[in-house]
């Protein structure tokens, strides 16, 4: 996410300062037209700068939105980035847009997301995969043809699904397909999903050890509590109510009113924010409650300064990075 | 003379190779680089670096300070016009500004709007209606949008270009419809690198008086011309050295050749092509040549292109080294006289 004021170039800034603090991955969301401001309507474009000013980072999406746009064209620009980055992407996809609006504007009825979404991800990886292919779908046609260029990791890039929803997380353990849960969900409800992810691997025959589950987490690290929370408590505040509808209409669906939507209610279930000592004790209740070991943290909000941002990463990259298991991510 | 360079890569390069060629381009003060959309190709080692132009116009955004970066051209009925907006906007952004938008109605073949599930009859109309919506989602306000292909309810997209109203929209055609088009709107016309010299003077003065006819300046429309050159030490190893990559380019099949150069096969050999067509010799004669195409076709800006056919990627290096060294200076120190 870009922070309040800034551009492309601060958030290519982050990245690479991310980079040399030891983050293994960069995230990038996909959204349009009013979430734009927020998030990225064309991630691997920007994905693609970043390739260019980093070497190690991994760089993943968080994912594309599968049924907005046409899979050719996906798996191209997505082959042309693991090129680019000598084999650094993560490909997470996602099934639809959370906001109608979307939908509409790219003429793709939010009722067909789910048989588009699937014919998609077929086309997508024997695009990646096959020398050549033909497909006859409900919703893509495609004749014989030879897509270039492959991906350099092989078979394909690894595969994330964005599971918001039971039924997608049931899919990716159904699929065996690596796996981000996110960001309201309260430690035990993460912790419940990651026990169901888990068993649905197995029991379809996939070893849960060797897929990824990754816990997406708002994160803000100050100097202490007090502090943190008088630099972030308004930024979030503005973000959930004022920056993020389709986020808000969540969180009124799950606490049952806007006046539930409180900073406490916050910090109480899905929000971390403190010390570094009580960002590594939220995060750890995190970990213990999921078994997970891949963290995508979210530490830039449009609605915070940029150099209070770079500060908390900065904190979490010297003080709370060290405390954790191996992997972290900036989303 | 403006100078860029516009980037095709031969057959014995890869994205390495075209990467290092952009940075270089970028260096040497070229104005320009300029990328095209091709897919469903094997070339450059099986990577093809063209199929997602975008995506690598961010990556060049981001390691270039200077050059302008063109896409030579986006095929616009492919996509959705929104995707090509929002993308646009993006690289402009990642940028700074410094995007040029090439737009075209049809790539190489039908398979194109085969594999894209769309009707090449409505490429024409798409075509007019995808530019209609993208300079519209450029404004940053909101719109909707009514078309016999497209149907936008009100939308605001975001992010804006840097670049006011959007980043310059450059034409890519040759039909008698499309150039209408083009100069009843007044848009620079980006001119392929195959035609014959005195075709290209023809092209350039019938669009200047579709131009005039339409209420434009022609004078203050750019019209890039495409060159394909090879500066050599001598003109004499110039033509030894590029003449094995025309060679295997004339054993192509007739049509190929009768498509790209716009004339007939039988009409095409090497020395026509090392005539009229290439710009090939020691860095004097290639000097010589462009300013030549300023005075007979009035050409203002030339994008070069050094990496072609099957030339190894050495010899394409050494080219561009000779004409950023003796033929650059020459071109550019032309302009300072004419501006002057």
């Amino acid at each position: 996410m870009g922070t309040r004021g800034g551009g492309y170039e601060a958030i290519l800034d982050q990245v690479v300062r991310c980079e040399e603090l030891g983050f293994d991955t960069a995230v990038l969301a996909e959204r349009h037209f009013r979430h734009a401001p927020l998030l990225y309507p064309s991630p691997l474009a920007v994905a693609g700068a970043i390739a260019a000013r980093t070497e190690r980072m991994r760089i993943g999406t968080a994912g594309r939105v599968l049924s907005l746009d046409h899979p050719i064209h996906v798996a191209e620009a997505a082959a042309t980035l693991d090129v680019l980055s000598d084999g650094r992407l993560d490909f997470g996809v996602t099934r639809a847009s959370l906001d109608e609006e979307a939908h509409a504007a790219f003429s793709s009825p939010h009722e067909e997301s789910r048989g588009r979404f699937l014919e998609a991800l077929e086309i997508i990886l024997r695009a990646w995969t096959e020398d050549s292919f033909s497909f006859e779908g409900e919703h893509f046609r495609v004749p014989e043809v030879s897509v270039f260029p492959k991906p350099v990791q092989r078979p394909h890039p690894p595969l994330y699904v964005v599971a918001v929803s039971p039924e997608r997380l049931a899919f990716a353990s159904r699929e065996g397909i690596n796996a981000y849960i996110g960001a309201i969900r309260t430690p035990d409800e993460l912790g419940e999903a990651a026990r169901s992810y888990r068993h649905g691997l197995s029991a379809a025959g996939h070893d849960p050890a060797e897929k990824t589950l990754s816990v997406n987490r708002f994160i803000y690290v100050s100097d202490h509590d007090r502090r943190a929370r008088e630099e972030f408590e308004q930024p979030f505040l503005e973000l959930m109510h004022e920056r993020a509808p389709d986020l808000k209409g969540a969180l009124v669906a799950k606490y049952g009113g806007v006046e539930e939507l409180t900073f406490e209610r916050f910090l109480a279930d899905f929000c971390i924010c403190g010390g570094p000592d009580t960002v590594v004790r939220r995060l750890h209740e995190v970990s213990d409650a999921t078994a997970c070991d891949y963290l995508l943290a979210t530490l830039n909000f449009a609605t915070l300064d940029h150099d209070l941002c770079l500060r908390s990463m900065e904190l979490f990259g010297a003080e709370v990075m060290p405390a954790l298991a191996p992997a972290a991510a900036p989303a | 003379m403006h100078v860029g360079f516009y980037v095709t890569g031969s057959g014995t390069c890869d994205h390495r190779d075209l990467l290092r060629q952009v940075e270089r381009a970028d260096e040497a003060g070229f104005e320009s680089v300029w990328l095209r959309e091709r897919h469903f190709h094997r070339d450059h080692q099986g990577r093809n670096f063209f199929s997602a132009p975008m995506v690598v116009a961010a990556w060049i955004a981001a390691r270039t300070r200077k050059v302008r970066i063109g896409l030579g051209a986006r095929i616009l009925p492919l996509d959705h016009p929104l995707h090509l907006a929002e993308d646009a906007a993006t690289v402009d952004l990642l940028s700074g500004g410094r995007l040029d938008v090439g737009i075209a109605r049809i790539g190489e073949n039908q398979l194109y709007e085969g594999a894209f599930g769309r009707d090449p009859a409505e490429a024409r109309s798409r075509f007019y209606e995808a530019l209609e919506v993208m300079e519209l989602a450029w404004t940053g306000e909101p719109f909707s949008y009514s078309g016999k292909h497209y149907s936008v309810p009100e939308v605001a997209v975001a992010p804006r270009p840097v670049q006011r109203p959007g980043p310059p929209v450059y034409l890519v055609g040759i039909s008698e419809r499309t150039l209408g088009f083009g100069a009843e709107r007044g848009l620079p016309l980006l001119l392929a690198g195959a035609q014959p010299e005195a075709q290209v003077a023809r092209a350039m003065d019938d669009y200047r008086g579709r131009l005039q006819a339409a209420g434009h300046d022609p004078e203050a429309v750019p019209m890039p011309l495409n060159r394909f050159v090879y500066v050599g030490e001598t003109t004499e190893q110039a033509r030894a050295e590029l003449g094995p990559a025309i060679a295997d380019f004339l054993d192509r099949p007739a049509s190929v050749i009768r498509d790209f150069l716009g004339s007939r096969a039988a009409d095409v050999g090497e020395e026509m092509l090392l005539d009229e067509v290439f710009i090939c010799g020691d860095a004097d004669h290639c000097a010589e040549r462009l300013e030549h195409l300023r005075g007979s076709a009035g050409v203002r800006e030339v994008l070069c292109t050094f990496n072609y056919f099957t030339l190894p990627h050495e010899r394409c290096l050494s080219s561009m080294e000779r004409f950023v060294e003796g033929v650059q200076p020459r071109l550019q120190s032309a302009v300072a006289v004419a501006e002057g």
